[in-house]
């Protein structure tokens, strides 16, 4: 039988030793023989096996490798496209924000007050551009991480409708009507105040149209990493922080420490002073800045248990609109 | 064995035989030897196989002298094999059983004299000779060692490169030899032109050299390498065992497929494996060569342990039994092999077949006489050196040695029968022309009633020619004898005396007048004084116990 082991080169009578050598015919002394053809069979079987297992293992990581570039190639292009809608501008729409509100959680800087806005209609049209919106306590806005932090609890809310809105007078039962439209669940505070977005939009989405998850998508090197980053893609929000990312307007609310003592409401509501600005991020200046005092001690009883922080922010609005019409 | 149709079928280098033949079971030991080859731990195998090995036809019964003789001690203490400074254990028995056996066939006889005489006047010729015993040592070393000591593969690649070796020596180093060491020649040469010998000379390159590789190193300014570039590779291609890289590898998957296992050292095992195959038949013949050499080496061996004590040697003339026995400078190589400084003597009669009675004192130098001139005669008629400056020998039939007569536990009769028992069983089987040697015949009687017996043996003794020596002390029935001329064969030899009637270890003609047993008691500490003394120092020490 032929054999790997000889070459043209050997002489016919090695050649046959050679064979007979590979054909089993000799045994070391004292070693156990087993049937050739049996110890052929289970190798051959053997090998099939590990060729199969071998094959079997290509294909899975071929698969999961067409399946994971196909992952990528997918995210990729919707983050791309996504990058598309923003200029360099839209980028640093956020850090500014932050920058702002770190800086008006400072020490007050005095009231302001612009001459833009003392045209009447002046601040109703304001609005009118896209905006952003903020609230949180003076110790939330310390610094840039904070102000994160803080702005995924902050929501629209009762001032916000207020002052795009104002109720047409400063009475309790025209105050409720208004808090009641911003508490509602039907809808009605966002389709009154739809081209202003929470700055919380911006902070949860923003992250995922930046360079920097572009790169993570690039860089994974495995399918579960790329699904979970989809996954995530898929939850944020990203129109809405794309329109935040947008705005030309910044609106917040700082609320000072309340001094200690006096009564506490069941929503929390507690006199105390807030701080309010306006600012323009296109010009990168404050268009109006104040500082006002609410006190839930001029609601009534009945309401002020459900309603006192509610009724307090409409009136806060008030006032704000009433400092833009003193000028 | 192998599949190949052209066989290597060499005849063995047969150096202890004019005429060559098969000494050794040779399926048998091609069977032991592929076992031994594969690593069966055939330990002993040259050893058992040369004592089982088939001897020449010889006339010479080794019972009737090896005893007497001490011939296995003369072996191991005079017949050593030195290379340099090293002294090899040889195959004692085997030796000793061809030194018993001296050949029939005078010219056997001749054809190792032959050799002998060329490896004494040739240096170089006993050079290459020892050379080649060394490498056919380390080939039998290995052989009978066991694998398990070492890498399979590599034991077997030492025991294939030591052949390839063997038979390249014997096929350049004894083309010139005028004796039957030209044998060494034609064998290797036979071996060499087979195609088993080049695929063993293929394989050895093989594994020495697949490959050459031209490598540039660099080295740091600390002196440490840095690194390493191949400039080229080249594959000894002409070598029938290369095959390409892919070749090798699937001969790996091929014997891993047939139930061998998958490594590279499987592949070189099967190629040994073939080589083998192809030289097996020549294996058993270095087991025959091996007690050869270690025949010869061993009779230099003896030359040069007794030219180191200032006794030369020869190799003896043979001559007809009509022509004088001439042994001169002769030597008991027993005394010398036991450190006793032996004296050496000159021995002459006018012709071989004849009955020398030997007379002289106790402790004379008798026995040893005969001792040695047996040996010489045992020696010279094996084809190898006799302890002798000249000697000049005749050819006997065989040899009967009589010396030492031990007590038995379970003899059934006493001395004079045991004797009586002796002559007989000599008379039995003594062919015509054999060397006798009988040391003092019929001492275990009285003297008169001895001597007749005495006189009755040698009568008939003389009647089958025999080159006899026989000591007595029946000094005045040996001087009748001589005196009377009676039997014509008789010749009659003395040990000389010095000056104060001390033995000079010389022979000359004649009968002794005295055994000088009184110098020997005197020597020996048996005169009446000495006994005196000592019987009353036993007496004294007796008493002092019984009064402690």
């Amino acid at each position: 039988m032929p054999t790997f082991l000889t070459t043209p080169k050997m002489s016919p009578d090695l050649v046959a030793r050679v064979q007979a050598s590979v054909n089993g015919r000799r045994a070391a002394p004292g070693s156990r023989r087993r049937a050739p053809h049996l110890i052929v069979l289970v190798r051959l079987a053997v090998l099939v096996l590990a060729g199969t297992l071998l094959a079997l293992v290509s294909y899975v990581r071929a698969r999961d490798r067409a399946e994971r570039e196909s992952e990528r190639a997918s995210l990729s292009a919707r983050v791309a496209q996504r990058l598309s809608a923003l200029d360099p501008q839209d980028q640093r729409t956020l850090p500014r924000i932050e920058a702002f509100l770190v800086r008006a959680a400072g020490q007050y800087e005095g009231d302001v007050l612009t001459e833009a806005l003392r045209a009447p209609g002046a601040l109703a049209a304001l609005f009118a551009d896209r905006t952003v919106y903020v609230r949180g306590e003076q110790t939330a806005f310390r610094n840039a991480a904070a102000v994160s932090e803080a702005a995924k609890a902050s929501s629209k809310d009762a001032f916000l409708l207020c002052l795009l809105a104002p109720p047409p007078e400063r009475s309790e039962k025209a105050l409720l009507a208004k808090a009641r439209l911003a508490y509602s669940t039907r809808g009605e505070l966002e389709a009154a105040t739809e081209r202003v977005r929470p700055l919380r939009d911006a902070v949860l989405g923003m992250p995922f149209l930046s360079t920097a998850f572009a790169e993570r998508v690039r860089a994974a090197d495995d399918l579960i990493e790329l699904h979970r980053l989809r996954s995530a893609f898929d939850k944020a929000p990203l129109d809405a922080a794309t329109q935040a990312a947008k705005a030309r307007l910044l609106v917040f609310v700082v609320d000072e420490p309340s001094p200690p003592g006096g009564a506490v409401e069941l929503d929390g509501e507690k006199a105390h002073v807030v701080r309010v600005g306006i600012v323009d991020l296109m010009s990168d200046s404050t268009l109006l800045r104040t500082r006002k005092r609410v006190d839930p001690s001029w609601i009534s009883a009945a309401r002020r248990v459900d309603s006192a922080n509610a009724l307090d922010s409409c009136a806060l609005a008030l006032d704000v609109h009433e400092s833009v019409a003193k000028l | 064995m192998s599949p190949a149709s052209n066989e290597l079928r060499p005849d063995p280098p047969d150096l202890l035989h004019a005429t060559p033949f098969a000494r050794l079971d040779s399926d048998a030991l091609r069977l032991s030897m592929t076992l031994a080859f594969s690593g069966g731990g055939q330990g002993g195998l040259f050893g058992e196989a040369l004592e089982r090995a088939v001897l020449a036809p010889s006339s010479f019964e080794p019972g009737a002298f090896a005893n007497d003789l001490f011939l296995r001690n003369f072996v191991a203490m005079c017949c050593k094999v030195r290379v340099g400074q090293r002294e090899y254990p040889v195959a004692q028995q085997y030796l000793t059983r061809l030194l018993a056996s001296p050949p029939l066939d005078a010219r056997t006889i001749e054809f190792r004299r032959t050799i002998l005489a060329e490896l004494s006047s040739s240096k170089p010729l006993r050079d290459e000779l020892e050379q080649l015993y060394g490498v056919l040592y380390r080939l039998r070393k290995i052989l009978e060692s066991s694998s398990a000591e070492w890498d399979p593969n590599r034991r077997q690649m030492d025991i294939l490169s030591a052949v390839k070796e063997l038979i390249e020596r014997m096929a350049a180093k004894f083309g010139g030899a005028q004796s039957g060491l030209s044998r060494l020649a034609a064998f290797g040469a036979r071996v060499k032109a087979s195609e088993a010998f080049r695929s063993l000379s293929d394989l050895i390159a093989y594994d020495e050299k697949l490959a050459t590789l031209e490598l540039k190193v660099s080295v740091g300014a600390d002196g440490k390498i840095r690194g390493f570039k191949l400039l080229s590779v080249a594959e000894n291609q002409a070598n029938p065992f290369v095959g390409s890289p892919l070749q090798r590898w699937l001969a790996r998957a091929e014997l891993f497929l047939r139930g061998f296992s998958f490594s590279s050292g499987e592949v070189m095992a099967r190629l040994i494996l073939a080589v083998f195959d192809g030289l097996e038949p020549v294996f058993p013949s270095f087991v025959a060569l091996l007690g050869d050499l270690e025949f010869y080496l061993g009779a230099l061996g003896f030359a040069d342990f007794a030219a180191n004590a200032g006794l030369p040697v020869c190799l003896p003339e043979f001559v007809p039994p009509e022509a004088p026995r001439v042994l001169g400078g002769l030597f008991n190589p027993l005394l010398l092999a036991h450190g006793i400084p032996p004296v050496p003597c000159d021995i002459t009669t006018n012709r071989h077949d004849t009955t020398v009675l030997v007379t002289g004192p106790n402790s004379g130098g008798k026995t040893r006489l005969l001792q040695s001139v047996a040996l010489a005669q045992l020696l010279g008629q094996a084809g190898v050196f006799v302890p002798a400056r000249v000697a000049e020998l005749s050819l006997a039939s065989s040899l009967v040695v009589s010396l030492i007569q031990e007590t038995k536990a379970d003899q059934a009769e006493g001395r004079l029968g045991m004797e009586l028992l002796r002559i007989r069983a000599l008379f039995e089987h003594l062919p015509p022309g054999a060397m006798v040697m009988l040391d003092e015949l019929c001492s275990g009687t009285n003297p008169s009633e001895g001597e007749e017996i005495f006189e009755l043996v040698v009568q008939m003794l003389t009647r089958l020619r025999p080159q006899a020596f026989i000591t007595t002390h029946f000094l005045a029935f040996a001087g009748r004898l001589e005196s009377a001329g009676a039997i014509p064969e008789l010749r009659f030899l003395q040990v000389s005396l010095g000056e104060n009637h001390e033995p000079t270890y010389q022979f000359k003609p004649g009968v002794a007048q005295t055994s000088l047993a009184g110098h020997a008691a005197a020597r020996l500490g048996v005169t009446g004084e000495q006994l005196l003394a000592l019987v009353e120092r036993n007496t004294r020490a007796l008493a002092a116990r019984r009064e402690t």
